[in-house]
């Protein structure tokens, strides 16, 4: 929202206020000021110049040399204009002047071999207009050399405000005074209505228009003013350039005028041409059977059977508070002007606005609030600024429909309130005058509150707490003290992130770097590990699902880091899929939201170093890594892993680990063509864990046990076997059947080789023996081993080596 | 000369230590230990210094001449140890074997610089769902349907009433749904926004809200309580200023900015010349907040604020695009 302070001066008077001061104070109390537009600074090195002698360029044809004085010297500018010419008054860009349009900084050039030395301008280049047809030429009467600033009263200086969505009243100049006058106690005052009789017509209103609301719910009220005899034309200087300098176009003194007090007021209005209104009627009503119109911008508009409608007695001519219509448009032939200045539901206006996708200066402000009770203002004061500039007489009377009137709100104010919600005391004829000064009226004072009386052009303000705001904000933030009582915890501090924080601590200390993905993919990806959830409104196509899995996402990290030349990558990852269970999300249990934690190996475990063989990641790191991690989380001897050879659509092969029944996590080798969709052609090794499920594992207790007083005793053996018995199946038979000496075995050792077969595999173990109450002896040791020898040669058919 | 043998007892010092082989050794045994050596033609000149002198220059000398076979078989021995071993000499400068440690994401570890100064003044930690019911988005924190507020968080809806979340503002609802005052909590988490992807905005980031909800909770503590946090995630003499805005769920509402410590407050690009930097919002929580879990306004208040963790960090560490958070380049991860 951009405000003038040339214009606020029309209704406030800022002498002794500081612009410095003013850009302060309103960013403090809410109303940020993001860009200061200065057009004295603007508009340095500006100056009015007199173009003396023209003459054309050497060397191009479209291009002219003239000689312009600026009164004191003769300056030699290269000029591309066709429309420059000797005697005219221009404006001249003097070196160092920057051009506003482009930013662009004069200086001294050659232009095809002729020196230049400043810059005459084009309406559009100084920002005043969309004007670059031709230079801009100046009044004769204008002197050479004085800078355009003053000569063209170009001394403004325009704030562009950030309105937060509950300050709708802020959306004017008015409002934003009215700001102002709360923060430096000034006063201020309403524009007059002032018709003079003589410019009044004899006939009434209610004979030439006659106005019908059906739907008083969406348009509570509905005031017009009839202007007649009018001669539509280019507006006056002065309109032309308040609205410009608000951002506006100017059209044409009718239209602008409407945009004049729209700024000025906040009050949206409309003009129609009277004459184009079938029946000189307007009936406010939904638009029912009517499904398209055409708005005033040529547009064909699709319409809802509510969208509200203004209509005459045969057809739509605007579609309310939104857009007027083509059909009704105020032209250069228009003699005789209704001008609409209504009150419609908000609601029904930003419903509007949303699903024709079209937010207008009206519809911005009548989907925020307009005030209901400035209409017939608004109107008044159009009819007369219309009169004023475009001739023609004011009909007698007004139209003014508003069946149920919107009365303002009454509120008790506790001062006692104040300080509690606060925790600082504002002194109550602060809070009087800070009230009063933005339009609210007090009654009933009493010595502990007072009754306050909202006005209607803040729909924001209903309760006791926003007055309250409304008294800190002005009083001024700076104010409130910085009490720093922090007291301590009150109940057990609880820290819901700290499990997956632990996990952090571990994987970092095992190598791994995490990763944060995007949670938005495309089908393609997302469908590869689920069902995925699809935004109704995506940006693109490529963010259009959620994520099902984070592997697909840690994959384009992938494809991204290979392309870069980072291919060994120890990576992890904590975040939420989610996955779609029924076709309609209508609650909770439509959808799967879950948290994992991701574990990604690719490329080189290690490099080439003088001490080691280059060597790459394979499953047995990742299990590796994974049981470590693991290991500080929980007992790992209450999870059971299975393996599967065969693959799914994801694996080559996988581990699933899980926790009594429950799948904790799966992980192993992804398949070929699963990385060829990232293109990858690297293996990629990864594990992911469900986090809810992890956290069901009991976390291993911390618990003293008696350090083994009596010596271990280690033996060792290695059988050939069939290629096709694991590991663990041996593991598990000796478990089974050794006495409960044996405490652990490990594998130190596995061969294939030619000697063996190719149909044979040698796996060498380490059994430990002990007891924490005795020393073992030799023989019961050895009575047991050799047991285990036996039962293992017969169960697995296997052969004891060496 | 009793410079000389100084000078001398120091050379020796620093060959003999910097003597790593027999042939080396033996050269320092020439230079120094020989009959031709440097000590021996000190005992020559011994023989021409006046008589009062030569008592006290001849216990120097032999002083010298001990220290240097001493010192000179400690190390022959030492070498000779190392050579009459089967195994050749270490090379003690060979590259250590590093173990490579891994790295939190930047965000991750922003994120818990904030958590444990919260920790510390007493606040609990609490997570919620990101796939969030409109309700819980929207509704209970005062936005209404049909609302410009709703304006100010661009949403992606996944069906009518479910959207991801725009804010982990809804945790709090689901923390006053569960649990009486006095709460005291953060809530961190991912949030998404429907904004077109640029180095200044991303479709997701991630979000810290707080709340402190008793009896008797003030807009001054709030203010107390995040100048205390700010000062300690940022320096002890920061600047601050608390500015009025707007929020739906809070009334009053603030927003607090520091003094851009780029251009120290004289206004450069990144503060857009004003000299600060906004870095969160805040404001005591509004009563139709309290209303939608049954909480009593006139009782019970409470404050509430939240922050954006990619943009701290932006401005912490000088991170000039917010997608190179997303795009996890191991360069980029490698660096924190
Ligand atoms: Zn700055």
């Amino acid at each position: 929202m951009k405000i003038s302070l040339n214009w606020l001066k029309n209704f406030i008077d800022l002498n002794g206020v500081s612009v410095d001061d003013i850009i302060a104070k309103l960013t403090m109390s809410g109303l940020e000021v993001e860009e200061v537009i200065d057009q004295t600074k603007l508009y340095e090195n500006f100056v009015v110049g007199l173009v003396i002698e023209k003459s054309k360029h050497p060397n191009a044809d479209k291009l002219s040399f003239c000689k312009v004085s600026t009164g004191n010297s003769i300056i030699e500018v290269v000029c591309g204009a066709p429309n420059v010419e000797a005697g005219q008054k221009i404006v001249l860009a003097k070196t160092d002047a920057v051009v506003p349009q482009s930013g662009f900084k004069i200086k001294k050039i050659k232009i095809r071999g002729v020196e230049s030395n400043g810059m005459i301008c084009s309406e559009a280049e100084l920002n005043l207009s969309n004007d670059h047809s031709g230079i801009m030429v100046l009044p004769n009467e204008l002197t050479e050399g004085e800078p355009i600033s003053s000569a063209l009263n170009l001394n403004d200086v325009i704030l562009e405000i950030a309105i937060t969505p509950n300050r709708p009243d802020a959306l004017s100049q008015i409002g934003v005074a009215r700001d102002i006058a709360a923060i430096f106690g000034l006063n201020v005052n309403l524009p007059e209505i002032n018709i003079d009789k003589n410019n009044i017509s004899n006939s009434e209103i209610k004979s030439l228009a006659s106005i019908e609301i059906m739907d008083t719910v969406n348009c509570p009220r509905y005031s017009a003013k009839v202007v007649t005899d009018v001669t539509v034309k280019e507006s006056p200087l002065w309109l032309k350039k308040r609205i410009e300098s608000v951002g506006l176009r100017s059209i044409n003194n009718i239209v602008d005028v409407t945009n004049f007090i729209l700024y000025e007021l906040g009050q949206p209005l409309h003009a129609f041409d009277l004459d184009k209104l079938s029946g000189s009627k307007i009936i406010v009503k939904q638009a029912g059977s009517e499904k398209v119109f055409t708005t005033l911008d040529s547009k064909i508009r699709n319409l809802q059977d509510e969208t509200l409608m203004i209509c005459d007695s045969e057809k739509a001519v605007a579609i309310a508070g939104v857009m007027g219509g083509e059909n009704s448009e105020v032209s250069l032939n228009t003699k005789n002007i209704l001008i609409e200045s209504a009150y419609f539901n908000p609601i029904s206006i930003r419903k509007t606005s949303k699903l024709l996708a079209l937010s207008t200066d009206a519809s911005y402000r009548f989907e925020r609030g307009t005030d209901p009770n400035i209409t017939l203002f608004a109107a008044q004061r159009a009819a007369q600024l219309i009169q004023e500039i475009a001739g023609g007489k004011i009909v007698y009377g007004e139209i003014d429909i508003y069946p149920t009137p919107i009365v303002e709100k009454k509120v008790q104010l506790r001062y006692s309130r104040v300080d509690k919600i606060l925790g600082y005391k504002i002194h109550q004829e602060s809070i009087h005058k800070i009230l009063t000064a933005l339009g609210f009226q007090l009654d009933n004072y009493k010595e502990d509150s007072v009754d306050v009386t909202i006005p209607t052009f803040r729909p924001d303000a209903e309760r006791e707490i926003d007055l309250i705001e409304e008294i800190a904000r002005i009083d001024g933030y700076d104010n409130i003290p910085t009490v720093p009582r922090v007291s301590i915890a009150i109940k057990k501090q609880e820290d819901e992130t700290s499990y997956n924080d632990d996990i952090r601590e571990i994987a970092t200390g095992l190598g791994f770097f995490e990763i944060i993905s995007n949670s938005l993919q495309s089908e393609k990806i997302a469908g590869i590990t689920g069902h995925p959830i699809k935004m109704l409104n995506p940006q693109s196509a490529d963010m259009a699902f959620l994520r099902t899995s984070l592997i697909p996402g840690a994959l384009l990290i992938l494809n991204k880091n290979i392309n870069s030349g980072q291919k060994d990558l120890k990576l992890f990852e904590i975040g939420k899929v989610f996955n779609q269970l029924n076709p309609q999300i209508t609650s909770f249990e439509d959808f799967d939201e879950s948290e994992r934690v991701l574990f990604l190996l690719t490329g080189k475990s290690s490099n080439k170093e003088w001490y080691v063989q280059e060597k790459n990641y394979d499953f047995y790191d990742l299990k590796g890594l994974i049981n470590s991690c693991l290991y500080k989380k929980s007992l790992d001897s209450v999870l059971n892993d299975s393996y599967n050879h065969e693959g799914n659509n994801i694996f080559e092969y996988y581990l699933t680990k899980s926790y009594n029944n429950s799948v904790i996590g799966t992980g192993g080798k992804l398949k070929k063509d699963v990385l060829s969709v990232f293109g990858l052609d690297q293996d990629v090794f990864c594990f992911e864990f469900i986090v809810d499920h992890l956290k069901q594992i009991p976390i291993k207790e911390k618990k003293y046990s008696e350090l083994l007083k009596y010596p271990k005793v280690v033996r060792d053996l290695a059988f050939v076997v069939d290629i096709n018995i694991q590991f663990v199946e041996i593991q598990n038979f000796i478990t089974k059947n050794a006495s409960k000496l044996l405490k652990n075995i490990s594998l130190f050792d596995k061969y294939e080789g030619e000697q063996l077969g190719l149909d044979k595999k040698s796996l060498a173990f380490s059994l430990e023996y002990f007891d924490n109450e005795r020393t073992l002896t030799d023989e019961e040791v050895e009575k047991d081993f050799f047991t285990i020898i036996e039962k293992v040669k017969k169960e697995f058919n296997a052969v004891l080596r060496g | 000369m009793i410079e000389k043998i100084e000078k001398i007892k120091i050379d020796f010092e620093n060959d003999v230590n910097a003597v790593v082989s027999v042939k080396e050794l033996e050269d320092v045994r020439i230079k120094y230990l020989s009959r031709n050596g440097s000590i021996a033609s000190l005992f020559e000149e011994l023989k021409s210094v006046p008589k009062e002198e030569k008592p006290a220059l001849g216990k120097e000398l032999n002083s010298l001449r001990n220290f240097a076979q001493t010192n000179f078989d400690i190390r022959k021995e030492g070498i000779e140890k190392n050579n009459s071993s089967s195994k050749s000499k270490l090379d003690l400068s060979l590259p250590g074997r590093e173990y490579l440690l891994g790295n939190k994401h930047i965000l991750t570890q922003t994120l818990n610089d904030i958590k444990s100064i919260f920790k510390s003044l007493g606040f609990s930690v609490k997570e919620g769902p990101e796939l969030e019911s409109d309700y819980y988005n929207f509704e209970a924190l005062n936005f209404p349907a049909n609302h410009p507020a709703r304006d100010m968080q661009d949403t992606f809806f996944v069906s009518k009433d479910f959207l991801l979340r725009t804010h982990t503002t809804p945790v709090q609802i689901r923390i006053m749904e569960k649990q009486k005052p006095p709460i005291r909590a953060i809530m961190p988490g991912k949030v998404f926004r429907n904004e077109a992807v640029s180095a200044r905005s991303y479709c997701l980031f991630h979000q810290v809200d707080g709340i402190y909800i008793d009896e008797n909770v003030s807009f001054a503590e709030l203010n107390g309580t995040l100048v205390a946090f700010a000062k300690q995630f940022y320096n002890e003499d920061l600047k601050y200023r608390f500015r009025a805005s707007y929020f739906p769920f809070t009334e009053p509402s603030a927003e607090m900015d520091i003094t851009c410590f780029l251009c120290k407050g004289k206004g450069c690009r990144v503060c857009k010349h004003s000299g600060w930097l906004e870095i969160l919002g805040c404001g005591m929580i509004d009563p139709n907040v309290f209303k939608s879990v049954n909480y009593d306004s006139e009782k019970i208040t409470g404050y509430a604020f939240g922050m954006g963790i990619e943009r701290i960090a932006l401005l912490k560490y000088g991170i000039n695009d917010i997608r190179l958070y997303f795009e996890n380049d191991f360069r980029f991860l490698k660096q924190f």
